[in-house]
C-alpha cells in the first residue's frame, strides 16, 4: 500500500488521540490549584521513576492529581465514551440519525431509581455510609435497566420487535416514569429535591478511585463488546428484512444491542446523573467526518465522547471558580442548539 | 432445489391469509416471473420462500433442507433477496452499501473476491465510477440500481446451482432501458445455473425474460407454466380484469397489448 493512503487512513485516528491527549492534559491541569505542564508530568511519571524524582511540585500538588483529578479524569472519558457508543449503537437500531438512549428508557428509568434512592435512603435512618453512598448509581443503574426491559417486553410481539413500536412504548412509559418521578419529589424534603436537582444535570464529582472500581469493572467489558457489532449493525441500517437476507438473526441482535446500550448509558447515568446530547451530537459529528460505517463510527465516538466530555468538565471546573458548574448544563447549552442545526440541515437535505 | 408444500401465511389481525395452501417446486436454472394483481399474495410468498416470514402451516425445503432449520447466516451465503423499495438515510457511499452484500462471506474462504465481485456488480448494473457518491442523494431508480447491484454481490461465485436469486419488483423506479437491462442480468444469472424468482408487473417484460409464469390470485395459485401458456387473454381477463391482446411483434415473438378494464 502507497504510504500516502495509510497516512490519509491513519489520520483521523492519530487526530482524535492526539487531541483526546491534550484534553485530558487541560482537563487535569484546570482547578483552583494550579499546576503547569512541566510539573504535570513530574507528577505523573514520579511513581514510576523511583528515586530520581524531579522534585518540582509540592505534596499537595501531587495529591490532587493523584486523588482528585485524575479518577474525574478518567471518570469523564469513561462517561463521554459510554455515552456516544450507546447513541450510536441506538440510533443504529432505530436506524435513525437523531435517536438517543432516552428513547429506551435509560434516562427515566435512571432518574426513576435515584430518585427512589435518595428518598427511601432518607427514610431509612442509620444505615451505614457505603449503603448511602452506592444506594443512588445502584438505583439509578436497576431502574435504568428495569425500565428498558419493560418497553423492551412491551414492544415484543410473537417473538419480533418493531422498533417503531419500541419508539412508541418508549414514548408511553418515559410519561409513565417522569410523572411516578414527580410524584415521588411531591413528597420528598427540601433536602432530597435538591440532590436530585444536582443528580439531573449530571455531574463528575462522586469521582474517587474506589467508586471508579465499580464503573471500570462493567464499564471497559461493554465498551470493548459493542465494536464486535459494528458488522451487523451496519447491515441493520439497511432494514430488518435485508439485515434476515443477509445472514442476521435480527431479534437476537436487537435483544443484545438494546440491553448493552441500556447498560452501557445505565452506568454512565449511576456514575455521573443525566448528561444529555453527548450521545446524540458526537455520533453526529463523527458519521459527518468519518462516514456511517460502525467499523470505523465506534472508535471514533469512543474517543470523541472522552474528549467532549473532558472539554465540557474543563470549562465547567473554571468558568465560575472555585464553585464547579453541573456539566450536564454545558452539554445541553452546547448541545441543544447544534441539535437544531442538525434538524435544520436535515429538512433541507431530505424534505423531511 | 426449492419445494414448497401448502404453504400458508397469515398476517397478524388480518381477516383473511395472504398466502392459501400453495404447493410448488423450483428448479436451479430457470428463471420464474411470480405476477398477480395488487394484493394476491406475491411479496408474501416470496418472503416465505426467503425464509423471512415463517409460514403457518406447510413448509419451505432448500436442498432438500426445511428452510427454517438452516442458519440464516448459511442461508445467506446461497440466496439473496432484493426487497421492494429498501429504505436507508444514512450516508453510506454507493460502494460501501454494495459491500454489504459481501457481508455474509466475512471470514469465509469466498471473502478474498469481495473486490471484484463489487466492482462486477457495480459494472453490472452501469454504475461504474459512482463508487464515492453518497447514497441518500441518488433517484429513487439509481438507488433501485445500487441495492440490485449489492444483491448480485451477495450471489456467491462457487455452487452457483445451489444458490437462489429472489427479486422483489425489481423494475421498480427503473427506466424502460434500465428494467430490460435488469431482467437479462436475472436471466444470465439463471443461465449460470442458479435458481431465480422474480415478482413482475410488466407482463411482457415475463413473457420476454421467464422460463417460467406462476400466477397468484387472493393468496392462491392460479396457474403456472410456460410464460405463452400461461399468459393468455381469458387468463388476463379473469384474473386482473382487463381486455388483452397477444399480438406478434415482426420477429415472430408474442406481445401482449393492454386494451383497457375488462367490462
Amino acid at each position: 500500500m502507497c504510504p500516502t493512503v495509510s497516512i490519509r487512513q491513519w489520520f483521523p485516528w492519530i487526530l482524535l488521540a492526539s487531541i483526546l491527549i491534550g484534553s485530558a492534559g487541560v482537563n487535569l491541569m484546570t482547578g483552583s490549584m494550579e499546576i503547569s505542564a512541566r510539573q504535570l508530568i513530574s507528577i505523573l511519571i514520579a511513581p514510576f521513576a523511583g528515586a530520581e524524582r524531579l522534585a518540582d511540585y509540592t505534596d499537595g500538588q501531587f495529591a490532587v492529581i493523584w486523588s482528585l483529578r485524575l479518577p474525574r479524569m478518567v471518570l469523564a472519558i469513561i462517561v463521554g465514551a459510554g455515552l456516544a457508543m450507546a447513541g450510536a449503537a441506538i440510533q443504529g437500531l432505530f436506524r435513525n440519525p437523531l435517536a438517543d438512549p432516552a428513547l429506551i428508557g435509560v434516562t427515566s428509568g435512571g432518574a426513576m431509581g435515584a430518585i427512589l434512592a435518595i428518598v427511601g435512603g432518607s427514610l431509612v435512618a442509620g444505615l451505614p455510609l457505603w449503603m448511602h453512598e452506592a444506594a443512588v448509581p445502584l438505583g439509578a443503574l436497576i431502574g435504568a435497566l428495569l425500565v428498558t426491559a419493560l418497553i423492551y417486553r412491551l414492544a415484543t410481539f410473537g417473538g419480533r420487535t418493531s422498533v417503531s413500536t419500541l419508539l412508541l412504548v418508549g414514548i408511553a412509559i418515559n410519561a409513565l416514569a417522569g410523572a411516578l418521578i414527580g410524584f415521588v419529589l411531591f413528597f420528598a424534603n427540601a433536602e432530597d429535591m435538591r440532590s436530585f436537582l444536582f443528580w439531573t444535570l449530571g455531574s463528575l464529582d462522586r469521582a474517587t478511585w474506589k467508586e471508579l472500581r465499580f464503573a471500570i469493572i462493567p464499564a471497559i467489558p461493554a465498551l470493548l463488546v459493542l465494536p464486535f457489532y459494528a458488522r451487523p449493525l451496519n447491515v441493520l441500517l439497511l432494514g430488518d428484512s435485508e439485515a434476515f437476507h443477509l445472514g442476521i438473526r435480527v431479534q437476537t441482535l436487537t435483544r443484545q444491542v438494546v440491553f448493552l446500550a441500556a447498560g452501557l448509558a445505565g452506568l454512565t447515568v449511576a456514575l455521573a446523573g443525566t448528561i444529555g446530547f453527548v450521545g446524540l451530537v458526537v455520533p453526529h459529528i463523527m458519521r459527518l467526518w468519518l462516514g456511517p460505517d460502525y467499523r470505523r463510527l465506534f472508535p471514533a465516538c469512543a474517543l470523541g465522547g472522552g474528549i467532549l466530555l473532558l472539554s465540557a468538565d474543563s470549562l465547567a471546573r473554571s468558568l465560575a471558580p472555585p464553585s464547579v458548574l453541573p456539566i450536564g448544563i454545558l452539554t445541553a447549552m452546547g448541545g441543544a442548539p447544534f441539535f437544531l442545526f442538525l434538524l435544520a440541515r436535515r429538512r433541507r437535505n431530505l424534505g423531511i | 432445489m426449492l419445494i414448497a408444500e401448502d404453504l400458508s401465511y397469515r398476517f397478524p389481525h388480518a381477516s383473511s391469509p395472504a398466502v392459501v395452501d400453495f404447493s410448488g417446486s423450483w428448479q436451479a436454472g430457470k428463471l420464474c416471473a411470480l405476477i398477480g394483481p395488487n394484493g394476491s399474495g406475491k411479496t408474501t410468498l416470496l418472503r416465505t420462500l426467503s425464509g423471512e416470514l415463517i409460514p403457518h402451516s406447510g413448509t419451505v425445503r432448500w436442498a432438500q433442507q426445511p428452510l427454517i432449520h438452516i442458519d440464516p447466516a448459511v442461508l445467506a451465503r446461497s440466496r439473496a433477496m432484493l426487497s421492494q423499495s429498501p429504505r436507508l438515510d444514512f450516508s453510506f457511499k454507493v460502494v460501501e452499501v454494495v459491500a454489504l452484500g459481501r457481508s455474509p462471506f466475512a471470514g469465509q474462504p469466498e471473502q478474498s473476491e469481495d473486490t471484484t465481485r463489487i466492482a462486477a456488480a457495480l459494472r453490472a448494473v452501469e454504475l461504474e465510477g459512482w463508487e464515492t457518491r453518497p447514497y441518500p442523494e441518488l433517484s429513487r431508480g439509481e438507488k433501485q440500481r445500487v441495492q440490485l447491484a449489492r444483491v448480485l454481490a451477495q450471489l456467491p461465485s462457487r455452487g452457483k446451482e445451489r444458490s437462489a436469486l429472489m427479486l422483489d419488483e425489481p423494475t421498480n423506479h427503473l427506466d424502460l432501458a434500465h428494467q430490460h437491462r435488469t431482467l437479462s442480468l436475472a436471466r444470465d444469472c439463471a443461465r449460470e445455473g442458479r435458481l431465480v424468482i422474480t415478482v413482475l408487473h410488466d407482463l411482457n417484460l415475463a413473457l420476454q425474460y421467464a422460463d417460467r409464469v406462476v400466477v397468484l390470485r387472493a393468496g392462491r395459485l392460479m396457474a403456472d407454466g410456460t410464460p405463452t401458456e400461461v399468459l393468455t387473454p381469458q387468463l388476463l381477463a379473469e384474473v386482473f380484469h382487463v381486455r388483452a391482446s397477444l399480438l406478434h411483434l415482426n420477429d415472430g415473438r408474442p406481445f401482449l397489448a393492454i386494451e383497457g378494464k375488462s367490462p
